[in-house]
Order: structure tokens, then C-alpha cells, then sequence
């Protein structure tokens, strides 16, 4: 299990990535109480055996990581969901790309904390790649949203350790900022 | 929405260049951090976090931070491999945010490898 949301984010964002996708979309909405998190790809995605398979925490494909026989990330989600009463759901075609989304009530005693959004953001936009990703991110309405792409347009770069630090700030001001104009985050337990 | 654009981003990352230092002008450093499902439920994401705050902290530049999948040595997450010019590229084992900030200064400032944090094998997946 992990820790917070952030690092749920980073664990499913990687699973696109590496899935050989070309654009990633990741919307992180919070509405009241309510926190909802959509990831979609293009990558290779999968056939409905492999789907339905996607959840055994002892099923993996066998090519992303040669020898290793299980696949934690979609077990560790599925859990955590269950046991703050959520819900979620993975569609995916082959040759087309994945979609995942997932919801839950953020002031349940079990639902994880937010954690550091910044730097899972920024750990998002750093994965190895040429690769697009759209961070979107709202609170009560009120939103922002960053672009892997322009980062690259900006500062070129991605990997550079300048790079990520500056991103990571825009990202932390802009959290601030929506912080500030809502309130107290309401997923920070 | 939010009043933050990308020219702000800029703003921030050029304020930034001012602060810092160049060390050895060509030379570029790689951090490499294992953020696989494994690596992050181990607090991988701190590690990276780590990093990025004592660069900052000591002003180097002609840093590369990246990550990587699952370096398939689960149990000694998180694992970080290291690429410094003129010294042998060393993976680290265990790296929590106090042993990052040690890779910083010992190794990348002060150029000696943390005997007690080397995963002495480098892992198949990385040959």
C-alpha cells in the first residue's frame, strides 16, 4: 500500500508511460468532500483477458519487467479503494490505451492523505519519455493545469535538476494559490 | 483560474540560474531514482524530493534527475544509481532522504562513495 494519494498518481501515471503511450491525461478533481482522479493513455493497453488480470496482484506481463511474477500497483489501488468504500474502473482496448478512474470520500478515517503534490507532479513530468502528460488539478471549481510539453518548450531539458526544482515550485504556488481562494484542502487529513 | 503561467515558471527557473553556481562547466551528473510500485511504496518520492531540495540547497548545476522502473531489487528500495564524472557509476541501496542528501554532499560534492549504502551488484536490468 501506499502511503498518499500522490504516490498513487505517480505508481498508475508510470503504468501509462511505460505502456508506451504518446499522451497522458491526468485530472485530479476535488468537489466537497469528494476526490475523483482520472488517468487515460494511448499506449499499448490491453485485451479483456489481460484487463480482467490487471487486478491479481500475481499477474504480470512478463515484458515490462522480465523474470518478476507479480504487479503490485492496481492490487495496492483496488485495495485502498475498498477499504475507504470508493470506487473506480479500468477500461482498455489493445493497440488503443488505458483509461482509470477512481473516487472516493476524502474525509473517510482510511482514505489516504494527499500528500506532496508538487513533487508527485513533478515526478509525473521527470519519467524518461517522449512522451506528452496534461496535469490538471481542481478545488472546488477552481484550477490549474501544466503541460510536460511546455515545460520542455520553456526550459528544454526535462531531466535537468533546474528544471525540476522551478517546476516544483509552480506547482506548490499554484496548489497555494488554490488553497488560499478555497479554503483549507479538504483531502489533507 | 490560476494567475500562475509559464512565463512565472520561467521567471522562477531564471531567478534560480542566478543563485547558482556552475561546478565543472561539460560535465553532467545523473541521479537515477527506481520509482517503480516498489520503489515509491519504500518513499522513493521523498528521495526524489531529497535530491532536488540539496541541489538546490548547494547550488549545483549540470544535474540530471531521472527515474526508472522497478530496478528489480525490490528489497533494498529505494534504489538510486549514480553517474559522477571521473568515478565508477554506484547504485546505492535503502536510499532514505538523509542517505540523498549524504549522495549530495559526499559523493557528488565531495566525491567519495558511501561504502555503507552500495548495492554491490548492479542489477541485470541496468547492463
Amino acid at each position: 500500500m501506499h502511503r498518499t494519494l500522490s504516490d498513487y498518481i505517480v505508481d498508475l501515471t508510470q503504468n501509462s508511460v511505460e505502456a508506451g503511450s504518446s499522451v497522458v491525461i491526468v485530472d485530479l478533481i476535488e468537489q466537497g468532500f469528494y476526490i475523483k482522479v482520472y488517468i487515460s493513455d494511448n499506449g499499448s493497453g490491453m485485451d479483456a483477458e489481460a484487463l480482467a488480470r490487471a487486478r491479481d496482484p500475481f499477474f504480470t506481463d512478463g515484458v515490462k519487467h522480465e523474470k518478476r511474477k507479480v504487479g503490485l500497483g492496481i492490487s495496492f489501488l483496488a485495495q485502498f479503494i475498498a477499504q475507504c468504500d470508493g470506487k473506480w474502473d479500468m477500461t482498455s482496448e489493445a493497440g488503443v490505451g488505458t483509461s482509470l478512474y477512481f473516487e472516493y470520500y476524502g474525509k473517510h478515517p482510511d482514505a489516504p492523505p494527499l500528500g506532496n503534490l508538487a513533487s508527485a507532479v513533478v515526478c509525473c513530468m521527470g519519467l524518461p519519455g517522449s512522451f506528452d502528460l496534461k496535469f490538471s488539478r481542481s478545488l472546488d471549481g477552481d484550477s490549474y493545469s501544466v503541460m510536460r510539453s511546455e515545460v520542455i518548450e520553456t526550459f528544454g531539458d526535462i531531466s535537468d535538476a533546474e528544471t525540476l526544482i522551478a517546476l516544483r515550485e509552480f506547482v506548490r504556488l499554484s496548489e497555494n494559490e488554490l488553497i488560499i481562494n478555497k479554503g483549507t484542502c479538504k483531502c489533507q487529513n | 483560474m490560476s494567475k500562475l503561467t509559464l512565463a512565472d515558471l520561467k521567471k522562477l527557473r531564471d531567478e534560480k540560474k542566478k543563485e547558482m553556481v556552475k561546478r565543472e562547466e561539460g560535465k553532467t551528473t545523473q541521479i537515477i531514482i527506481g520509482m517503480g510500485t516498489c520503489g515509491i511504496a519504500a518513499g522513493a518520492k521523498e528521495v526524489f524530493d531529497a535530491f532536488l531540495d540539496e541541489i538546490d540547497a548547494k547550488g549545483l548545476t549540470d544535474v540530471a534527475v531521472t527515474q526508472t522502473g522497478c530496478m528489480g531489487k525490490c528489497h533494498v528500495e529505494p534504489t538510486v544509481e549514480v553517474f559522477a564524472p571521473d568515478m565508477p557509476p554506484i547504485v546505492y541501496r535503502d536510499v532514505k532522504t538523509d542517505i540523498a542528501k549524504r549522495i549530495v554532499n559526499e559523493h557528488l560534492i565531495d566525491r567519495k562513495i558511501i561504502a555503507d549504502h552500495i548495492f554491490d551488484k548492479p542489477a541485470d536490468i541496468l547492463k
